[in-house]
């Protein structure tokens, strides 16, 4: 059967309409956000506390300029790459960078994002923002050489604009703009606590290194599920207020996308707050 | 994840594709381009009358 007129023979629309203003939708990010303490090796490393003869380990720093943010399949969403003129994020395929080199002028992107038959564009959701079904689960890893690896889970809102393609859950577009974001830091974290440097060369040797330093420091050797928040852990084993913790995710995520857009408390403010896209969402949307 | 299509393996399954649309921000049109709105036409202002010198 002949496929229908301006439909490819999948079903896929022929060509590309054009249209003025943007789309909206709901998505996830992570939030990566690092403490070291003072006089840790990675200070050492850096120089930052050379002349710092105190081990003070109770003073954590957050390094705001490792801090960043990224699309929960990757890709990162940093302040920095803009240009400060235009707030727009700009998507290109990333199917032919290498993880070792980059992006190779010698393999460029085969095709401009999105396109149909790519996962490419910065994907978004009409009205899906649901911790347990996109979210990455939150996550601390403690290294006492080095300090703390934090990832926290971020909802948000964008604007989509330039080549969009309009699918039934959502959108893939070129350009975007985040204009709301909540922090989820309700979900139970998971925690994994490392060894100390001495130890792991010590074991160098060991055909066991794993289990020999967890078993000799009663550690996991990997994340286990705890029952406590991000915020509430840190709080807890650096000592200080629970609402520092979170004011310094906070500041993280500023330092990282800049302040085009609304904080929200929860997840139940932001959805009151922002209204879904009903322009082109009918197709297939769920009433919630 | 979904995996599918001829460039491998896509990042966010946005189910199945209905319209393709180059969608032009509003700020980024120029000024010919911008849809018009008749300016609006404001009463003629009354004529204000002077002040009264006030006796020194």
């Amino acid at each position: 059967m002949a496929p229908l007129k301006g439909f490819q023979e999948l079903g896929e629309p022929e060509s590309w309409d054009m249209a003025v203003g943007s789309v909206r939708g709901y998505r996830w990010w992570n939030l990566y956000m690092y403490f070291t303490s003072r006089g840790s090796a990675y200070d050492r490393y850096t120089g930052v506390s050379l002349r710092d003869s105190s081990w003070d380990y109770s003073q954590w720093v957050p390094n705001f300029s490792r801090s960043n943010v990224q699309g929960m399949h990757g890709g990162s969403w940093d302040l920095r790459t803009l240009h400060p003129a235009d707030p727009w994020h700009k998507a290109k395929c990333a199917r032919n960078v290498s993880a070792w080199v980059g992006r190779d002028p010698l393999r460029p992107p085969t095709h401009d994002a999105p396109d149909p038959e790519c996962g490419c564009g910065f994907w978004a959701y009409w009205d899906s923002l649901n911790p347990g079904e996109f979210c990455c689960m939150p996550y601390i890893r403690h290294e006492p050489d080095y300090g703390y690896t934090v990832q926290v889970p971020l909802g948000g809102v964008i604007e989509g604009a330039g080549r969009t393609i309009i699918g039934e859950r959502g959108f893939r577009s070129e350009r975007a703009k985040i204009t709301n974001l909540y922090m989820e830091d309700s979900m139970p974290t998971m925690f994994e606590e490392q060894p100390p440097d001495y130890l792991k060369e010590q074991y160098l040797d060991s055909a066991n290194l794993g289990s020999a330093v967890a078993l000799s420091y009663n550690i996991s050797g990997g994340p286990m599920p705890t029952c406590m928040t991000t915020a509430a852990l840190l709080s807890q084993r650096m000592q200080v207020p629970e609402e520092e913790i979170t004011r310094t995710f906070r500041d993280a995520v500023s330092s990282a996308l800049g302040y085009g857009f609304t904080w929200h408390w929860s997840l139940d403010g932001l959805m009151r707050e922002t209204v879904p896209d009903e322009r082109y969402a009918p197709y297939g949307r769920k009433s919630s | 994840m979904v995996k599918g299509g001829k460039y491998g393996v896509y990042a966010g399954d946005i189910g199945k594709t209905k319209r393709k649309i180059e969608i032009i921000p509003e700020r980024e049109l120029e000024p010919s381009e911008a849809p018009v709105q008749e300016p609006a036409i404001e009463p003629a202002a009354e004529p204000v009358p002077a002040a009264e010198p006030v006796p020194a």
